[in-house]
């Protein structure tokens, strides 16, 4: 079983890492807006799991707190940063320190609650701990960084 | 798109099964939503306009999510 699950999270990373367009190459900014699509998708399904863990009494209602209130600051910075983006590639550019700073908040949030420790519990929903969940979150925020930077040009 | 044969119909559906066995459904659905994301049309305006939308919907679902979270639990 563990083994079954291990295969199942591996194929599901390879996967997802994958991005598909028909008839061309995928840009650089189309890549940037489907990782950080891709971010919020990941941050709203590890904060309902939060939720489902606290009401079925796996975790109380403080061990919950700080976790779901870096969630809702995740959800605030990158909502943030979609409005930006919305703005076009040109535009964003003009606000390229603020995109940079909002995904570094969000990388150093998310590891300092990680080393914070007591996040071992199994996430009902990912059925990985919250410590991994919470990881992927940060290292999505890497990715989209890093994609961000190339379209940018750097 | 691609037509789906039988010996492949029974395969993606083994797959699914073997998925959900795994991942549990909410795995699945998390995938199923990434997955979608993840398949690009042609235009890249439509591409980056449709991603922006998820990314919207899934942030306002969080906060709402969160704020009535708080409100039950008298936080």
């Amino acid at each position: 079983m563990r083994t079954r699950l291990i295969l199942a999270i591996v194929l599901m990373t390879l996967c997802v890492a994958c991005i598909h367009k028909q008839g061309g190459p995928v840009s650089p900014w189309e890549r940037a807006n489907v990782n950080l699509a891709a971010l919020a998708q990941v941050n709203n399904d590890v904060a309902k799991g939060i939720i489902a863990a606290q009401q079925a009494g796996t975790i109380t209602a403080q061990q919950a707190a700080p976790i779901l209130n870096f969630q809702e600051a995740v959800a605030k910075d990158h909502m943030a940063l979609e409005n930006i983006f919305a703005t076009g590639a040109e535009q964003a550019a003009s606000q390229s320190a603020k995109i940079q700073a909002l995904l570094e908040e969000i990388k150093a949030q998310g590891t300092a609650l990680i080393q914070s420790g007591g996040l071992g519990l199994k996430n009902p929903r990912s059925q990985q701990s919250f410590t991994q969940d919470l990881q992927g979150i940060v290292n999505l925020a890497e990715v989209a960084l890093a994609d961000y930077q190339r379209a940018e040009g750097k | 798109m691609a037509e789906l044969n039988a010996q492949g119909a029974t395969a993606l559906v083994a797959a699914i099964l073997a998925a959900v066995t795994a991942a549990g459904p909410f795995g699945v659905e998390l995938y199923l939503k990434l997955q979608t994301l993840f398949q690009l049309g042609p235009d890249e305006q439509a591409n980056v306009a449709a991603a922006i939308k998820a990314g919207l919907a899934a942030d306002a679902d969080t906060i709402a999510a969160v704020e009535a979270w708080k409100k039950q639990v008298g936080l």
